[in-house]
């Protein structure tokens, strides 16, 4: 991969390069999304131990993850800034970026809903949300779907190359997918786990592996951010 | 000369030359982004960047919008509709010259 431009030419793989970079430069601010794959891993080991409640979320849980992801929201921030005073700031065409960001969402949501939906049913007065969480349920394929097609028409509209976040939606669409489909590829894996109880099952095999996905994949767009830039050039 | 290559002598020599046609080309491929974002992404120095950006302007395919972020200075490109056309059909004509030459290329070695 090269560094800079070549000072002879300008041919199509550069323009592939930078095509790529311009559409992918927000979600290769990887360290932006290192908290949350951390949080995520940490939500799911913690499900792991023994002293962890065999509900999904008890409120006190719920509130510690509320808290998490919050602090993951905040420091996102500085790393923001960071990230822009040292390699500038740009806006994307239209409102791809908005898009992808509410389908993810929108997923995501719909597989926690899908989550507490196979988790033991909590009395009313804990989660007053079931009519939006079987809502939810009821549109988690098509989200799902959705989601599939952009990241389909995103690699195809970056010239055909697989950034680590792209791969970790792909991950997620098909898994979410055999989910909905009834089977656990990890949890029947698990499930045999003496430290794993079958209610933290889905759970577990769900963030975990979320969790790891997000951490390294994090690691790797930054690293490769920092390889598709050029260091500043001075005049001479 | 002949066959493709004088297809390539006229193409528009503004757009062609390699430093402009990667700043037109991340424009294109953006709405908007700023001075630093530029140079690292071209490689080019401060100075370099600024005479590119200037004949660019002059021909009325690039748009530079200057302001301030509290009391930093802030410079912000973009791609007229214009550029976009001209650089679309420049990447469209090396397209053509890529599938043109390698049949005339072919065509020579047989």
């Amino acid at each position: 991969m090269q560094t800079s431009l070549p000072t002879q030419g300008f041919g199509s793989d550069d323009a592939r390069r930078l095509r790529f970079v311009v559409t992918y430069f927000p979600l290769l601010q990887g360290l932006r999304f290192l908290p949350l794959g951390l949080l995520l891993s940490a939500w799911g080991v913690w499900l792991c131990l023994p002293f962890a409640s065999p509900r999904l979320l008890r409120p006190v849980e719920l509130t510690v993850v509320g808290v998490g992801f919050l602090a993951v929201m905040i420091v996102a921030v500085p790393i923001g800034r960071w990230y822009r005073r040292e390699f500038g700031d740009m806006r994307q065409r239209g409102s791809t970026l908005m898009l992808v960001v509410s389908l993810v969402a929108l997923a995501m949501a719909a597989g926690y809903a899908y989550l507490h939906g196979h988790a033991p049913r909590p009395p009313p007065h804990e989660v007053p949300t079931a009519a939006i969480v079987n809502g939810l349920r009821g549109i988690a394929p098509w989200a799902l779907l959705v989601l599939g097609a952009v990241c389909a028409g995103l690699w195809s509209h970056s010239g055909r190359v697989l950034t680590s976040a792209l791969v970790e939606a792909v991950v997620c669409v098909a898994y979410g997918l055999a989910l909905l489909l009834g089977a656990s590829p990890f949890c029947a894996l698990l499930g045999a786990a003496p430290f794993l109880s079958q209610a933290h099952c889905v759970a577990v095999s769900v963030l975990v592996p979320l969790g790891f996905l997000a951490t390294l994949g994090s690691i790797l767009d930054h690293r490769l951010l920092l390889r598709m830039f050029a260091p500043l050039a001075e005049d001479e | 000369m002949t066959g493709p290559f004088a297809e390539l002598a006229e193409a528009d020599r503004l757009i062609h030359e390699p430093a402009r046609l990667s700043i037109l080309t991340v424009l294109s491929a953006s709405e908007r982004v700023d001075f630093l974002f530029l140079r690292r992404l071209t490689g080019l120095s401060k100075g370099n960047l600024s005479s590119h950006l200037s004949k660019l302007e002059a021909a009325e395919l690039v748009a530079v919008t200057k302001t301030f972020q509290g009391k930093v200075p802030a410079t912000h490109l973009s791609i007229t509709p214009k550029g976009r056309k001209a650089v679309e059909r420049h990447w469209k004509r090396l397209e053509e010259f890529r599938a043109s030459s390698s049949k005339w290329l072919k065509r020579e070695q047989d």
